[in-house]
């Protein structure tokens, strides 16, 4: 009995000890931390994308305590977390444009050419150095993906060897932007409904025709055929300008070869 | 005597056989050549002529000014058709000038009498520039460069490399046993621009023969001595090659003149040579076309931006042909089109049939350390993939990735077939963008 007690008495006494001890520890050596960084937190989406170029949304918090930061940085987040943001600063808040990402390549792996015979590590990233692996056409999608193993919001999919962006759960952080070797994956502002050139190739039209059936061919039908001066075509790859394009979809009509597609952005947010 | 060697390393089958003794052939001048703008490390150069222009054999048609970088010569007579980006055999594509052969003969190059000594080291160097010579081994560093060592570092020593431990290649030991004053001229060359006062040549003891002969050629020679190595791969990394014949260690993330060393390949001496002796710039090269897909294994002199289609169709190419290879098995690199060119690192070109090629699926590491027991360098190939394929940039650099030479020891020796070597080139490319 006697046994128990003494063991029962060490114990508390001990805890007892530590508890002073942790106590004093907690008031003595207590760091001061802004209450606006734990505010900030929670305003904040806390998915840790580092796409504002922080590791974490606690580090962006933190820089933005200390005004290193403009209160639109999260590009993520959007308008509704800079306006969060500003009111816990306490600073005007700006406008932010909101961006998607968008695959500028429309070949799945059925219609690109194959040129040989890869045997190797699967990335993207790691492929492109070894003149690209199998993809015969130097500009376009790899299909090992890179972009859908970084998407922090599972927005890509890999379809037929092709990454396919899911426009309702993309953020436009730019990740995938990063990762791609090709640079394929561009940031755009999207509007309901858009017509864009789903093809990055700078090879002249006969070389792009043979190593993939999608490919823009640089044959001008839409620069000519389009009524509001909005097509132009850049070294061999014809582009839109989102600014004078009224969305009238003649360019999608006249492409031979399909480059030119219709995007509808219907999980717009 | 003993051969000496460096500590662990590899030793593939060397398959040597197939071409060893065939004499070097001259390849007759091909219809058309594909001269590119990036045949050296370092800036790639601009264009000189246009379209349409009529250049004459070792005519200067590309330079530029930066300090690493080589110009490059039209190697045959003829009309320039086109300025385009064409496939390349190491960069996959780049900008390259095409020239036709308009059916002229070849340019004779008439040997002068040349004494080394009234060359001043400035004017070798020069020369060297305005030759195009680029380091013929393979990694095709301008040898300019490797001439013109800052003052404050003093160069004793000048190795030249006639190792050649890639299997199959012969293209150096034909021009070691064809070309021997040529070699020689070039090393004095070296060692005369560097200041340097003695002269090594390190040659794999599988070469009995070119040994002998350089030993026999250096017995009046006061200042060059042949040094027999153990043939093992890779012999010939110039830093394996230092610490076998001078027991240097060249420091992590340091070059061969940081411990007063140049190392030079046996046919960039030989281009050093032509130049000084004959004012012909480097237009041409010895290759080795060899391999079980090749009907007629044989070591070559080309043109500069003969068309590998052009090659394997004088030494026939067999039907059964899986694989080709620019340069040797081990650091070569493997191609997809015949349109490509020889440039000036290319020392061999290997065909290999399906039943040389082995391509297993990767499996697990599981962590055995065969890398580890046989990475020249000493690095930890099992820890750098790790770290490669957790893409943790950051930290590579603790691990030393940039000391690899990525000779493919690891990789030759891995049981799970792991391809680490491309591993930490992607690992390598990809600290680059991060620190830049």
């Amino acid at each position: 009995m006697g046994l128990i007690i003494i063991a029962t008495g060490s114990i508390a006494a001990l805890a007892a000890f530590f508890a002073i001890m942790l106590s004093i520890a907690h008031s003595k050596l207590k760091v001061e931390e802004d209450p606006r960084v734990e505010r900030l937190l929670e305003a904040l989406p806390g998915v840790n994308c580092a796409a504002c170029g922080f590791a974490s949304c606690r580090a962006l918090a933190e820089a933005a305590v200390k005004g290193e930061v403009e209160v639109g940085s999260c590009v993520v987040g959007g308008n509704d977390v800079a306006e969060k943001i500003s009111r816990i600063m306490g600073v005007k808040a700006k406008v932010v444009e909101k961006k998607l990402a968008f695959v500028r390549c429309g070949a799945g792996k059925s219609e690109r050419e194959k040129k040989a015979i890869y045997q190797g590590v699967e990335t993207c990233r790691a492929a492109n150095l070894v003149m690209g692996g199998e993809v015969a056409c130097s500009h376009g999608c790899l299909g090992f993906g890179d972009c859908q193993r970084a998407c922090p919001f599972n927005a890509i999919k890999m379809l037929d060897g092709l990454a396919h962006i899911d426009f309702s759960l993309c953020t436009g952080c730019g990740r995938c932007v990063q990762v791609c070797p090709r640079n394929i994956i561009v940031l755009e502002k999207f509007n309901d409904l858009n017509y864009r050139v789903k093809c990055s190739s700078l090879d002249k039209g006969k070389k792009a025709r043979e190593v993939c059936k999608k490919s823009c061919i640089a044959c001008g039908r839409c620069v000519k055929s389009c009524p509001y001066d909005a097509c132009w075509m850049d070294n061999n790859l014809a582009r839109i300008d989102s600014r004078n394009c009224q969305v009238c979809g003649i360019c999608a009509l006249v492409c031979p070869t399909g480059a030119i597609v219709e995007l509808e952005n219907s999980g717009k947010k | 005597m003993q051969s000496r060697t460096f500590k662990q390393g590899i030793h593939p089958p060397e398959k040597k056989e197939l071409s060893k003794d065939k004499k070097i052939e001259k390849v007759p001048l091909p219809p058309q050549v594909i001269i590119h703008l990036s045949q050296h490390t370092g800036a790639p150069c601009r264009p000189l002529v246009g379209k349409g222009d009529e250049v004459e054999e070792g005519q200067k048609i590309g330079d530029h000014d930066a300090f690493i970088s080589c110009p490059v010569h039209s190697s045959i007579s003829g009309k320039i058709t086109s300025i385009e980006k064409l496939p390349h055999p190491t960069l996959g594509e780049g900008e390259a000038i095409l020239i036709e052969n308009k059916g002229d003969e070849e340019k004779k190059w008439e040997e002068m009498e040349t004494d080394l000594f009234s060359l001043s080291p400035e004017k070798i160097r020069e020369k060297v520039r305005e030759a195009g010579i680029a380091g013929m081994g393979g990694a095709a560093f301008p040898t300019h460069v490797k001439l013109s060592p800052p003052p404050a570092k003093k160069i004793d020593s000048i190795i030249l490399n006639g190792c050649e431990c890639e299997p199959y290649l012969t293209a150096d030991y034909r021009v070691m046993i064809e070309r021997i004053e040529d070699c020689i001229f070039g090393l004095k060359a070296i060692m005369r621009s560097c200041g340097a006062k003695n002269g090594y040549i390190g040659i794999e003891n599988n070469k009995k023969d070119a040994i002998k002969l350089m030993q026999e050629r250096m017995r009046n020679e006061e200042s060059i001595e042949t040094i027999p190595l153990k043939t093992k791969y890779p012999q010939g990394g110039e830093k394996m090659l230092i610490k076998a014949i001078l027991k240097r260690e060249v420091p992590s993330g340091g070059l061969p003149l940081d411990v007063g060393v140049v190392v030079s390949n046996v046919g960039t001496a030989c281009a050093i040579s032509d130049t000084l002796k004959k004012e012909k710039p480097l237009v041409e090269r010895v290759i080795t076309v060899t391999g079980d897909g090749v009907e007629k294994p044989s070591n070559l002199l080309v043109k500069i931006g003969t068309p590998i289609k052009y090659i394997l169709k004088l030494c026939g190419l067999k039907e059964e042909a899986k694989c080709i290879i620019m340069g040797g098995p081990m650091m070569g690199i493997s191609q997809w089109s015949l349109d490509i060119p020889v440039v000036k690192g290319t020392s061999g070109i290997l065909i290999l049939t399906e039943d040389k090629i082995e391509a297993e699926e990767e499996q697990i590491c599981i962590r055995c350390a065969r890398c580890v027991d046989h990475c020249p360098m000493g690095l930890l190939p099992t820890t750098l993939i790790k770290f490669i394929k957790a893409e943790r940039w950051e930290d590579l650099e603790k691990l030393n990735l940039m000391d690899c030479i990525e000779c493919g020891c690891c990789s030759y020796v891995c049981p799970s077939k792991i391809p680490i070597v491309q591993l930490i080139k992607w690992g390598k490319n990809e600290f680059h963008k991060i620190s830049s």
